[in-house]
């Protein structure tokens, strides 16, 4: 309970809950067709969003601060999607880890407090997408704002807010029952199964210097071995081109798939049984992936606000120290339009190595990085656990209200025994979900690692509730 | 999934703590996987009195196992149905105003064009 007379920042956003839009939850049951067909309707919009360019920019060539990691905040350069999910998981990350450190009192147990703790999220969020637009204007990214004028830059403005908004509430739609999953996880796998298809498939022809060249890898390949008089050679050019996405890309990532997929049934079964009824046995499982990919997303929106804010520091100030120690910024020719890359600084040694030359060149990096990731994922995860009410403490109380036991233990050693697996299995997943991500980027896969794990979780999330509607329940559980 | 909202707002951990795991895994941490011989006799041994108790379990339980398959512990930012305070939409409306605003840029668009040209 709340003492009376401490401040509390609840107490003081609620007012302003009152304007914000809210999705009505449904007051019937949604049959699984319709759901299916709200997600669609839901994708349907995100999409288009994706598609539609900005109206009032007036180019779109400086700097990219979000590049590599567009794919996973689901947004698109220059279109009403430029935010993407990215002030949803930003104001998540800061809320959650707000609530976790205790900064703000929220008692989970208590309707009123959790529906406004999750109000707050939502305001925050839409204070975010205002911040990140205005920030994205001022910072020049749609041309100069003196060149824009004051009006092209409040419409321009007004549509990354309303964009923003539409993303929050298609994504409360979803997940008030009208649709499956959430529209985050869904946004994120369809803009990454997007790109591999994309990079496996793309009929766009590119000039290199050896003749014309599909860009999309197998494209590529029939149409290298087809055209070449070499094959040997064709092939070898379409396994290990470098500037486009090669055979082997495709290949690392469905390894990356089945290998995620693998790892996604590793679970200890808890034997359960009810106290009332002797002889009703059933088993908690938990998962190896025990966060699942909350770890990554979290461990991603860090890394890209560090960024952003590096990037806009030196911008302002290159020859500020302590800017310096934070990131240094240099142009990028080789990766794409415009792009910047760490030098040094902070930021550096937490930037993923691109090749096998850059590891050797500096190993010292690719071990902080990779001490990085894993530590990041490994204290998000244990933290997630904490603040989204899953740790062994919360899990004993929910299986002590359905009145089940675990086999062999005293109802008093209930939270102990659990706590025996659940911390443990909440960071060891983390760390391995850390390591996967940074064995599938070193292989190159197609979208990033981490948009992979994203997209494979998420897919084998949807499949899971597809079979389970088919009433398959017990069947799947037998292969996984 | 509104029927299992209101299914498991009887019950008295709220539900968002009991899918742990939030991004909607199916088999997560919350639910629990029956096992199918076991439970069977069990229930029946008991007569139907017990019976009754075991469906209101049953009942109480499904929540668990359905909304871990994604229902509303599923995303970063976890909705409520608990009537939280804001202006209530329904999802037409939602829709409604998403193509109203995209077919609000589009013609912006175009009468930018008009205007240049």
């Amino acid at each position: 309970m709340a003492s009376f007379g401490k401040f509390r920042f609840l107490t003081l956003i609620k007012p302003v809950l009152h304007i914000l839009p809210e999705v009505a939850p449904p007051d019937r049951k949604i049959p699984f067709k319709e759901k299916i067909l709200w997600t669609a309707i839901t994708l349907f919009i995100f999409l288009v969003c994706c598609q539609i360019p900005i109206y009032g920019a007036k180019t779109n060539k400086s700097t990219d601060p979000f590049y590599w990691m567009r794919v996973l905040l689901a947004s698109n350069r220059g279109t009403l999607m430029e935010l993407g999910i990215s002030p949803i998981i930003t104001s998540s990350l800061v809320m959650q880890l707000l609530a976790g450190s205790k900064i703000i009192d929220v008692d989970q147990g208590l309707k009123e407090d959790r529906a406004l703790f999750n109000g707050a999220q939502k305001l925050f969020g839409i204070l975010m997408t205002i911040g990140e637009a205005v920030a994205y204007v001022i910072s020049g990214m749609y041309g100069d704002v003196r060149e824009l004028g004051a009006g092209n830059s409040i419409l321009i403005i007004m549509q990354l807010f309303i964009a923003g908004i539409i993303v929050i509430i298609l994504d409360e739609l979803l997940q008030k029952g009208y649709g499956l999953g959430s529209g985050i996880s869904l946004f994120i796998a369809t803009n990454i199964c997007e790109t591999i298809v994309w990079k496996a498939f793309s009929p766009t022809t590119i000039n290199t210097g050896r003749g014309t060249e599909f860009e999309g890898a197998l494209v590529a390949l029939f149409h290298l071995v087809l055209s070449r008089k070499d094959k040997f050679k064709a092939l070898k050019e379409a396994f290990y081109r470098q500037n486009l996405p090669n055979v082997t890309n495709i290949m690392a990532t469905v390894l990356v798939f089945l290998v995620v997929i693998y790892f996604q049934g590793f679970r200890v079964d808890l034997p359960v049984k009810y106290r009332s009824q002797r002889g009703m046995q059933a088993t908690y499982p938990i998962k190896l992936f025990y966060t699942s990919n909350m770890p990554i997303i979290l461990q991603t929106a860090l890394v890209s606000n560090l960024y952003f804010v590096s990037q806009l520091l030196y911008k302002r100030y290159p020859h500020n120290f302590l800017v310096g120690l934070f990131g240094k910024w240099k142009d990028e020719e080789a990766a794409g339009p415009m792009q910047q890359a760490p030098t040094a600084g902070l930021v550096y040694y937490i930037s993923p190595p691109t090749s096998l030359a850059e590891v050797l060149d500096d190993p010292l990096r690719a071990v902080c990085y990779f001490a990085f990731v894993l530590v990041a994922c490994a204290l998000f995860s244990k933290t997630w656990i904490e603040v989204s009410g899953s740790s062994a403490k919360d899990v004993a109380k929910q299986l002590r209200d359905q009145q089940m036991v675990m086999k062999g233990h005293r109802d008093s050693s209930l939270a102990k025994e659990l706590n025996r697996y659940i911390p443990t299995a909440a960071a060891f997943g983390g760390m391995c979900i850390g390591a996967l991500t940074v064995a599938a980027d070193f292989m190159g896969a197609i979208g990033s690692g981490t948009g992979i794990l994203l997209a494979v979780t998420t897919i084998y999330q949807y499949f899971e509730m597809f079979v389970k509607e088919n009433g398959q329940d017990s069947a799947l559980s037998v292969f996984f | 999934m509104p029927d299992d909202w209101r299914l498991s707002r009887a019950s008295p951990t709220p539900p968002p703590l009991r899918n742990p795991s939030q991004a909607g895994e199916g088999q997560a941490g919350g639910t629990l996987t029956k096992r199918p011989g076991t439970s069977g006799g069990g229930g029946a041994a008991k007569g139907p009195a017990s019976g009754s108790v075991m469906a209101r379990k049953a009942a109480a339980r499904r929540p668990t196992a359905r909304s871990g398959g994604g229902g509303n512990g599923a995303g970063i930012l976890r909705f409520y149905t608990d009537d939280a305070p804001g202006l209530k939409i329904g999802p037409t409306t939602v829709l409604v105003l998403s193509l109203l605003f995209i077919a609000f840029v589009v013609l912006l668009h175009i009468w930018g064009k008009f205007r240049k040209g």
